[in-house]
């Protein structure tokens, strides 16, 4: 746990041209080989978070506090320093590979001709990378999937192909935005399984999702995010066996599983607040079952609790003990 | 208890490009399923299983190719949609994606308003507040439009609108897997409730066996467009027989558990195309395969009392290992 991180975000805060206040003051490091969830409900600013980490929101969006990747500061960098960043040292799977793609141009020549771009290899050379690595992601044929046209391809397989596109130019750490959502069961697990071997490899991961069990199989530590606050970040077994921020137990308790069948379902109540009228204090107290007087008026502080995680929460303690 | 909904033996098959030219699909294959009053029917199987197609033969947004549909004992085998008029209301099917099913310029209020028209009734204030409230929403959001409520908002009020003409069986093909998790819950907690007050049956359609327990009893499991299993959902969360079903159900991700090691029931293979010419069309992908299930195709036969399966694991309950069961086999096929 002393390595230093490789990516470290502090106080990200990021306002759309039109107000949205999107992430507010958001903090979190990554270290080497580690995936880290993203959990949040719809609109709680999961994709905002990854596309400012590559810099690539609209223009005229504010962006405020650090992003360290190593030791340069990226929202320092100049596009040209950016371009070396993006693909290259950080990667990005974008939810919607479908459109993510160019439809005319069959998948094999937009992964090597994206890819080879600056770099120096040659076609052929690139070709046969591409291949390699699509075969390692246990594509069948994976020769005429190259020849495929992208909506030739499942939604399974168009995702492996952009993950091909991504890992071909080797970067350190790949944001992948929920990737599974249009997955089935059994596709999942073949993606979770292909994410493991890629921290295998050493690569660090950013899983984006709103589906908290599945993140909990796999990912090393969580960060939960609410209308664009850190609710509550640590390492997944102590957030998932011992929550300190009501916002986590409620995720968890509503999920449906197959071990909780007789407990019956436990909906949480309520919807993420809009961002024109968000509550004043903790901005989930209006579907908190723990709110108090001081929940309405004061925004909680982030208390450190011991196992190096942190909660945003008036009561983070008594809700960890409880 | 008396039968709904009848399909016997219907199939459907579609010409589809692939990556390897041109090949007919059969997206639904042969399959026989009854919806009795008040049981609820889930219907599982992963992506590209014919779990839509079966949803649109059912609610007969689709014509089979073949098999006949039998609806509270008539034959509507071949009859369009449009001309059984108590078919046409009755049976309702919600889709995944309530984007597409709502018209975005028509307000929540004129969207159930319509409906109830279309069901023989005159729209009133309290009858509009009562859908509404069946759904666990507020008169608030009568005049907003589907872009401005979430989504889960916009899947109940799919469902509300669909309330308003009285169906008496309600298809819902992936009602929740859009939606957060959050939501998720509280729109099974919706249907929990409907199904108590209404009386409707649901026929639940979902790759996601965790969400099922909660709305349906009678399970089918899809396969290739084939049913595979068929049983009671408490025995296939206990106890499923076809390897596929186990694949399935190791899949489910819980917490305090690593990711699933299906492997043990379902080949890690992406190759999820290739089917031998005349054996188990899951036989590639069976981690239980014998060599029997290379050559012949198992039949769907009834194991135990409720309990279906098309597997040759269970030909024959001596026949626990492969040996046995080649033997076994080997006499089925002399007969
Ligand atoms: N380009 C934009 N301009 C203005 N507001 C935006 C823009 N993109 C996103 N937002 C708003 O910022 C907030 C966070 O959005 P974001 O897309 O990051 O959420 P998310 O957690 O990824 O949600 P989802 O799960 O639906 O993908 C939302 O309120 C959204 O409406
Ligand atoms: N209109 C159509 N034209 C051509 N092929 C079709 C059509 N509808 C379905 N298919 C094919 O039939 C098969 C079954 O499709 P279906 O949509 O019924 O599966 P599903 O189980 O609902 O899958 P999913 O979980 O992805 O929704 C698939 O191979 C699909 O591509
Ligand atoms: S600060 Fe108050 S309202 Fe917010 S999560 Fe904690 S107890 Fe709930
Ligand atoms: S019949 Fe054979 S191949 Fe098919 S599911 Fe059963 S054991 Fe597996
Ligand atoms: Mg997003
Ligand atoms: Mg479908």
């Amino acid at each position: 746990m002393n390595s230093a991180p490789l990516l470290d975000v502090k106080d990200l805060t990021v306002v759309y041209p039109d107000g949205t206040r999107a992430l507010d003051k958001v903090s979190f490091s990554l270290l080497p080989g580690e995936i880290l969830g993203v959990i949040g409900e719809s609109g709680s600013g999961k994709s905002t978070l990854g596309l400012s980490i590559l810099k690539i929101l609209p223009e005229k969006s504010e962006m405020r506090g650090t992003v360290t990747y190593g030791e340069r500061s990226i929202l320092k960098m100049k596009e040209n320093e950016l371009r070396d960043i993006r693909g290259k040292e950080i990667g990005m799977v974008f939810q919607d590979t479908l459109s993510a793609f160019d439809p005319l141009v069959r998948i094999g020549r937009q992964i090597v001709e994206r890819s080879v771009g600056d770099s120096s290899i040659g076609y052929r050379e690139a070709s046969a990378k591409a291949l390699g690595i699509m075969q390692s992601l246990g594509v069948t044929y994976p020769e005429s999937r190259l020849r495929s046209f992208p909506h030739e391809l499942s939604g399974g397989l168009r995702q492996r192909s952009f993950i091909t596109m991504t890992m071909f130019q080797d970067p350190k750490i790949i944001i992948m935005d929920e990737p599974t959502t249009a997955l089935d069961v059994i596709a999942q697990i073949q993606l979770v399984d292909l994410i493991k071997t890629l921290r295998g490899k050493g690569m660090s991961i950013i899983f984006i999702t709103h589906d908290i069990v599945l993140a909990s199989t796999f990912c090393d530590k969580l960060l939960i995010l609410y209308s664009g606050r850190v609710m509550e970040f640590g390492r997944t077994s102590q957030l998932i066996d011992a929550p300190a921020n009501p916002y986590t137990e409620g995720l968890i308790s509503a999920t449906p599983t197959l071990s909780n069948l007789d407990s019956g379902l436990r909906p949480m109540k309520g919807v993420l607040p809009s961002h024109k009228s968000m509550p004043a204090g903790c901005r989930f107290w209006p579907r908190c079952l723990y709110v108090q007087e001081i929940c309405r008026s004061e925004e909680p502080p982030m208390t450190t609790l011991p196992g190096d995680r942190v909660s945003a929460c008036h009561f983070a303690q008594k809700v960890l003990n409880r | 208890m008396t039968v709904m909904l009848e399909l016997n033996n219907v199939s459907k098959s579609f010409v589809k490009k692939t990556g390897q030219g041109i090949v007919r699909i059969n997206a639904v294959d042969n399959v026989s399923l009854s919806v009795t009053e008040q049981s609820n029917v889930g219907i599982i199987g992963e992506s590209g299983s014919g779990k839509t197609t079966l949803g649109r033969i059912m609610t007969k947004l689709t014509e089979p190719d073949s098999g006949l549909i039998t609806y509270r004992s008539v034959n509507v085998t071949g009859k369009k949609r449009k001309k059984l008029s108590e078919f046409r209301r009755e049976v309702q099917m919600i889709f995944q994606d309530p984007y597409s099913s709502l018209d975005p310029r028509m307000s929540v209020r004129a969207a159930i308003a319509d409906f109830m028209k279309l069901g023989g009734n005159e729209p009133d204030q309290e009858h509009i507040s009562r859908y509404l409230s069946m759904v666990n929403l507020d008169d608030d959001i009568l005049d907003k439009r589907p872009r401005d409520i979430s989504g889960g908002q916009r899947q109940r009020v799919a469902v509300a609108r669909v309330l308003a003409l009285n169906p008496r069986i309600i298809v819902a093909d992936e009602p929740v897997s859009a939606l957060d998790v959050s939501i998720r819950s509280q729109v099974l907690t919706m249907f929990q409730d409907i199904r108590r007050r209404a009386g409707i049956t649901f026929v639940y359609i979902t790759h996601d066996i965790s969400t099922l327990p909660y709305v349906a009893e009678q399970m089918h499991v899809m396969y290739r467009g084939r049913i595979v299993e068929s049983c009671d959902i408490r025995s296939l969360i206990s106890e499923p027989l076809h390897p596929y079903t186990m694949g399935l159900l190791a899949a489910v991700p819980d917490f305090n558990k690593d990711t699933a090691d299906i492997s043990r029931h379902i080949k890690s293979t992406s190759d999820v195309d290739m089917v031998p010419e005349h054996g188990c069309s899951f036989y590639y992908r069976c981690a239980h395969a014998l060599p029997v299930c290379k050559d012949v195709d198992p039949p769907l036969a009834e194991q135990e009392k409720g309990r279906l399966v098309a597997c040759h694991l269970y030909g024959s309950r001596e026949a626990s290992n492969g040996e046995e069961a080649d033997d076994h086999f080997r006499n089925v096929e002399k007969k």
